[in-house]
């Protein structure tokens, strides 16, 4: 065995790659990568954790009940308040409001759900709004809907 | 000092760190699960679009960004508008992931049927995205949702290019992929995630197929649905009803 020296130092070789390799495998894996899977199990916490900010209509009918009850039994009815307004978090946090909601009263607002569309559903309301405006005897301007219409109880004639 | 290097003493010292590393503990920081009382073993997600209700005003998306900081351009969730018409003409749009909804446009030939349909994440069974992922950043809870771990992700865009529905994107700023949630911060409080909640005509909605008494389970098994593209056998957790042929 006139090799066995070079047999010796390749097998010597071969355990230090072994050994850096787990060293180096332990320190750069995650402490919790692995535990539900093949992903790091904290961060399934963490995408918990992120914080929500559209707290829906039920919460703003805590300091507004009137509101809420009359767009509730309108044809608004099922449309959020933070879909034209803006989301809770930015105008109530921690119980106190922290700035005013946002108020939009565009015409363009009102279009993006009532605009006449040939791909909309035809049972939905909408209007083509050269036609309604001349009917109305109106003219297009930027909040000319809310001129006659309550964007929280809309229907005209109730 | 003039201690000898000698092999034994090499492997003696090698071996101690292996051991040590080998018996470091392990998930001992590990945050716990659930900063409620959520478990996960209790659901399993579903979710139901119908195309028929949708009258494409983009409130959904409009919320997604907002719930999620989406940034501007990208799409986790976003709503296509298919206007059809005889001969097999087709014209799809979706102006800016219909973020502020749609413009009446006019296509040169008779639409004689027209549909919007929401799109996003279909939270595969079968998912094509994590199975590429070379970093283990991408994968599927316990109760069915496909997330991206941002801290793990090398932003290679494997992903990316494996999902067949485009729902990914890389992140302008973080530079990691990134992809819709189903609101996984609302969905394990009990809230909807931010899109369905949005919707005033009820085209989405949010369920569990591990609660026998949920209606959108019971839709799912009582009624006509199909799903996208069923022949890459990705087997979506996301369902559609009132779909045309037209929609890939």
């Amino acid at each position: 065995m006139e090799h066995s020296k070079h047999l010796a130092r390749m097998m010597l070789l071969v355990a230090l790659v072994l050994v850096v390799f787990h060293i180096a495998r332990t320190l750069f894996t995650p402490s919790s990568f692995g535990k539900y899977g093949h992903y790091r199990a904290d961060n399934v916490a963490e995408q918990m954790a992120k914080p929500v900010l559209h707290a829906g209509a039920a919460s703003c009918e805590a300091c507004h009940q009137e509101r809420y009850a009359q767009v509730r039994s309108g044809a608004h009815g099922a449309v959020e308040c933070e879909n034209c307004h803006a989301p809770l978090a930015g105008h109530v946090a921690e119980g106190k409001r922290v700035a005013a909601m946002l108020q939009n009263r565009s015409a363009s607002l009102c279009l993006r759900c009532h605009d006449r569309l040939d791909a909309r559903p035809e049972r939905f309301p909408q209007i083509q709004v050269e036609e309604h405006l001349e009917k109305m005897g109106a003219t297009l301007g930027p909040e000319v809907c809310v001129g006659c219409h309550d964007s929280h109880d809309p229907k005209m004639g109730r | 000092m003039a201690e000898k290097f000698t092999r034994r003493g090499f492997l003696g010292t090698a071996g101690c760190l292996v051991l040590a590393a080998a018996l470091r503990p392990r998930g001992g920081e590990a945050a716990e699960a659930s900063p409620t009382e959520y478990n996960w073993e209790e659901y399993s997600y579903v979710y139901l679009v119908d195309a028929s209700r949708c009258i494409g005003c983009g409130m959904c998306v409009q919320a997604c960004q907002r719930e999620n900081k989406v940034p501007d351009g990208f799409f986790r969730t976003w709503v296509e508008r298919y206007r059809i018409g005889e001969g097999g003409r087709v014209e799809v749009d979706s102006p800016n992931g219909a973020i502020n909804g749609f413009p009446s446009t006019i296509v040169d030939f008779k639409v004689t049927k027209g549909l919007f349909v929401p799109k996003l994440c279909n939270h595969c069974k079968n998912t094509p995205c994590t199975q590429v992922c070379p970093v283990g950043a991408s994968y599927t809870t316990k109760d069915g949702v496909v997330l991206v771990d941002d801290k793990r992700c090398i932003g290679c865009g494997y992903c990316v290019q494996a999902c067949p529905y485009g729902s990914r994107y890389l992140h302008p700023v973080t530079h990691v992929a990134d992809k819709c949630t189903w609101c996984y911060h609302r969905i394990t409080r009990g809230l909807k995630p931010a899109c369905v909640q949005a919707c005033p005509v009820g085209a989405r909605a949010f369920g569990n197929m591990k609660n026998l008494q949920d209606p959108v389970r019971k839709i799912i098994a009582t009624e006509p649905v199909s799903v996208l593209q069923p022949e890459l056998l990705t087997r979506p957790n996301c369902y559609y009803k009132g779909l045309d042929k037209e929609v890939r």
